[in-house]
């Protein structure tokens, strides 16, 4: 072991500038998987898990010309279906023990008069049920009527990311929003994704609305941080009310705490069945749905560390032939003074297991260190710390080929000290 | 009581490059008693290291006998090999050849690692190797900070370690000045157990045969006693 220790005490004084490449590429590739694990973590972490978790157990129900399908494209992932408007009331015997959230979503083109790329507008009707929102600062003043919510200086709730949060909205703030009118169609083409001509059927008319001065009095996070949007919420009757919707909504939420997740799909499969024009679908469908390319990017970290190891031990390869090369004469040397081969491979092995250790180590403080102050544990879900050290025997087998490859034997060797 | 260290009997060697065969040894005879300081003359080419190379073992022969300390090394395994490289022979080098990562000491201390001594062992050996070769001042130093003589001293020290039967010593002071090439082969030829060590010495200095036991050249791929230069 001495003799070992030594010769790695040799190599590495005379060959540490030749492995500075390896040592760098090492700590990047550690480096860069780890915060991306981290930064995904994180994400998963304070964003997509609380959001599924309060949305658990819940079916949305929704009216739609057809089964309600979500695409991902530029702006994100967005419901591809037409909402369409329903009487409160025409749902009410899917499960008349359960607490019903009726909203009004309103998709159109909303004007508001404080920058938003992406507006929308609801209405929320408050149930002892209804999902409760990550209120930062405020507390939704639910007031069902007009006069009284106008008296109150007209409070909305917003749900804004924290981009949006931390630009400057306050308690307090007012600001104007348009409301778009609800019209029945009339059997004209709609505006709003039905391209055929269809009567009965209410539509948003961005043409006619209205502009309402609104007060901000909760503020809630948005933690879909992709689609920088901003949600105004007013109370489901006043917004009802201005929008001309009377008693209508567009989507219901039924609270069923009780069943598991594979009975809820079950439910909603069957409420889908049983009613002709009303889907429903898990919330938590439509959450994985949007965070769909966070979830791939997880399924796929594995295969990158793959991918990236592989590039790491092609590196490693070069830089090890170009070494051992290099030491041929000291291990023709120390072949003659009868050191056995098998003694210089572990030595190599050796320090090729040192280095990469180093390596991962230094590539891991950072993002380590990161998610432990913003978690309170270290790297977590899908990467775990180990699997970097997997690099370690990997490094170890691929330079043991190397070296058995490229350490002078007893053919070699004399050519080797002759060439000098 | 002087018993044979090597015996070469018969040795043929030659080394087949493409087309031409170039033959270099052919029936080469020598026997080397313990104690004896032998010194190998011959023109260059006429394969002096290629005499070295075979008896360490480093290149095999096409035929004859080789025996070192009374082993038969054409019949050895590479592991029996190494092993009498280890404990019965120590190589010098023309051009030193030490390992310039570690210090003198550590470099004396190889081979005495690779026969599984001790680290306290190993040192205190190094130590008074380095010592009785004047090199105690520079036991800390990379050889890089060596100056020539120094190196070859160092180089000598590494391969007394393992107190070898026999030393095979390439052309020692080749790369030396004339009054460091005597100080050095004096040196050798003076060891406090020179006794017990015999030396097989190529060397193209005349000059040099004078501390020998015994000079054989190699000319034509055999060897001849030199009588004219046993002092
Ligand atoms: N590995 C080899 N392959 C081909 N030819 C070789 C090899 N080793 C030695 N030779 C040839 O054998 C001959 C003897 O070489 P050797 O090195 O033993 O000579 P030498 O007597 O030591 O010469 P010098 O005094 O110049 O060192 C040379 O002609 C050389 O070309
Ligand atoms: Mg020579």
């Amino acid at each position: 072991m001495r003799l070992v220790i030594t010769l790695i005490k040799s190599s590495l004084v005379t060959d540490h500038k030749l492995f500075i490449p390896f040592v760098i590429i090492n700590i990047l590739i550690v480096f860069v998987i780890s915060a991306t694990s981290v930064s995904n973590a994180l994400f998963i972490e304070f964003s997509r898990e609380p959001i599924i978790s309060s949305t658990a157990g819940e079916i949305l129900l929704l009216k739609s010309e057809s089964k309600p399908v979500f695409i991902s494209g530029l702006d994100g992932t967005i419901p591809k279906w037409s909402f369409q408007l329903f009487e409160t009331g025409e749902v009410c015997n899917v499960s008349v023990d359960h607490n019903i959230t009726y909203q009004l979503v309103l998709v159109g083109q909303h004007k508001i008069d404080i920058s938003a790329k992406h507006c929308l507008v609801t209405g929320l009707r408050l149930t002892t049920r209804t999902p409760a929102q990550d209120i930062v600062k405020g507390e939704f003043q639910y007031i069902t009527d007009f006069k009284e919510w106008d008296k109150a200086g007209r409070p909305v709730m917003v749900i804004a990311t924290k981009s949006y949060l931390n630009s400057g909205l306050n308690i307090g703030d007012r600001f104007n929003v348009f409301i778009p009118k609800i019209v029945e169609s009339g059997g004209e083409p709609l505006a709003i994704g039905l391209s055929h001509k269809a009567s009965g059927i209410d539509y948003i008319d961005n043409e006619n609305g209205e502009w309402v001065n609104v007060k901000i009095s909760a503020i809630a996070r948005d933690h879909l941080e992709k689609n920088d949007a901003i949600v105004v919420v007013f109370p489901l009757s006043i917004l009802q009310d201005i929008s001309n919707a009377d008693n209508k909504v567009n989507r219901a939420g039924v609270r069923m705490r009780e069943l598991s997740e594979e009975e809820l799909l079950e439910k909603a499969i069957s409420i889908s069945d049983s009613y002709a024009g009303f889907y429903a679908i898990r919330a938590t469908d439509i959450i994985t749905g949007m965070s769909k390319e966070i979830t791939d990017l997880e399924k796929h970290a594995g295969s990158l560390l793959l991918v990236v190891c592989f590039i790491g031990s092609l590196v490693l390869i070069c830089i090890l032939v170009l070494v051992l090369q290099n030491r041929n004469s000291s291990y023709v040397q120390l072949m003659s003074l009868g050191v056995t081969r098998f003694k210089l491979m572990l030595s190599v092995a050796i320090e090729i297991m040192a280095i990469s250790f180093i390596t991962i180590v230094a590539g891991l403080i950072f993002p380590i260190t990161l998610s432990y102050i913003r978690s309170g544990q270290l790297l977590s879900t899908s990467i775990s710390i180990i699997s970097f050290f997997l690099i370690i025997p990997y490094n170890i087998v691929v330079s043991l080929i190397v070296s058995l490859v490229m350490l002078p034997n007893r053919k070699k060797s004399l050519e080797v000290l002759r060439s000098e | 009581m002087n018993s044979i260290v090597l015996k070469i009997s018969n040795c043929y060697k030659s080394f087949c490059k493409s087309s031409n065969t170039v033959e270099v040894l052919k029936g080469v005879e020598l026997t080397i008693k313990q104690g004896e300081t032998v010194m190998l003359l011959g023109p260059s080419g006429s394969g002096k290291s290629t005499v070295l190379h075979v008896v360490a073992g480093l290149t095999p022969i096409d035929k004859g006998t080789i025996e070192v300390c009374g082993v038969n090394i054409s019949e050895c395994t590479e592991k029996q090999m190494l092993r009498i490289r280890r404990e019965n022979i120590g190589f010098i080098f023309q051009d030193f050849r030490l390992l310039k990562g570690l210090t003198a000491l550590e470099n004396v201390m190889v081979p005495l690692f690779t026969v599984g001594k001790k680290y306290i062992e190993a040192e205190s050996r190094s130590k008074n190797l380095l010592k009785m070769l004047e090199l105690d001042h520079r036991m800390y130093h990379y050889p890089k900070h060596l100056s020539g003589g120094e190196l070859q001293r160092l180089g000598i020290a590494r391969a007394l370690a393992n107190s070898p039967q026999i030393i095979l010593a390439d052309e020692p002071t080749g790369n030396l000045d004339q009054k460091l090439a005597h100080g050095i082969t004096k040196m050798l030829v003076s060891l406090p157990n020179k006794t017990d060590t015999s030396i097989l010495m190529v060397t193209h200095n005349q000059q040099l045969t004078q501390y020998a036991s015994r000079c054989v050249e190699l000319v034509d791929g055999c060897l001849k006693a030199r009588e004219s230069c046993i002092y």
